[in-house]
């Protein structure tokens, strides 16, 4: 058995192939077949597969149940999360810590009033 | 007054370190970062974001930090103390919830160190974060610099978010 992958490696491992984030790329305008997928990619249809399985996985996008068509659609909520996490770093820290002073001088203010 | 500078840095090939300067002594910084009602009041307040704080402040013990935005999206940062040692040390496994719906395992946790070191009444927040991997330190960090060559991915995933505005 493969040793288990922590999430966020498999999150951003999905995100790190050019093919991948191109097909993220055009689910991002809507839904789309396996096949419709697959044209604009000289690969082929089970390599389209492989990487649609890797997304997945990453719970990147989210494939339909309905019979051989299985529209792909971009989980939107997952990938905002993602974005939230890892491009905000900074600001993140900034704002909460820039926050945290005003909490400590509103600490002050009630320790000099006791 | 301008904020005091936050520095980021790496360290060796996992580890993210943070130092930034707070006006107050240390037991207050302690407290401003331990009691769930002033947690709330900082941790993650970006605009339109609010926090809901859970803590039980023990060794082994949990923390949950619960952050939510006018549109719907959930994010929640949660953990548990490993080490306590007021005012001064603090020493977290903890990890982002969305990324592991299976629940808590130890191998997927940012190991954080804490340090509260106070010097004329003013204190020095040293945050040594150790990540699971070295690919997700570096996506942290974004930085051109880095190495792993996740800046020219996030370009383009940058792209698929602005389709999704």
């Amino acid at each position: 058995m493969p040793e288990p992958q922590d999430a966020l490696s498999q999150t951003f491992g999905a995100l790190a192939d050019p093919t991948r984030r191109a097909i993220l790329a055009r689910l991002a305008r809507g839904e789309a077949s396996v096949s419709a997928l697959a044209q604009p990619f000289e690969i082929s249809l089970p390599a389209v597969s492989r990487h649609l399985k890797v997304l997945e996985q990453a719970g990147l996008i989210a494939r339909g149940r309905e019979g051989k068509w299985r529209p792909c659609r971009l989980e939107a909520a997952r990938i905002r999360e993602v974005a939230v996490w890892a491009g905000a770093y900074r600001r993140f820290w900034e704002r909460s810590l820039d926050k945290l002073d005003n909490v400590l001088d509103d600490m002050r203010r009630e320790s000099d009033r006791g | 007054m301008a904020s005091p500078t936050l520095s980021i840095t790496a360290r060796g090939e996992r580890e993210i370190v943070m130092t930034r300067e707070f006006a107050a002594p240390r037991d207050r910084v302690f407290a401003a970062w331990t009691r769930p009602e002033l947690v709330e009041r900082w941790f993650g307040r970006l605009e339109g974001w609010t926090t809901k704080a859970e803590i039980d402040l023990r060794v082994g013990g949990r923390f949950r930090f619960t952050m939510r935005d006018g549109a719907g999206t959930k994010i929640v940062f949660r953990g548990e103390y490993r080490e306590i040692k007021r005012p001064e040390r603090l020493v977290t496994a903890e990890g982002y919830e969305g990324f592991n719906e299976a629940g808590w395992r130890p191998e997927d946790a940012t190991v954080t160190t804490t340090v509260f070191n106070e010097v004329n009444g003013r204190t020095t927040w040293t945050a040594t974060q150790r990540y699971p991997s070295q690919e997700v330190r570096d996506a942290v960090l974004r930085d051109p610099n880095m190495r792993g060559g996740m800046e020219q991915g996030f370009a383009a995933f940058d792209a698929v978010l602005r389709e999704l505005k």
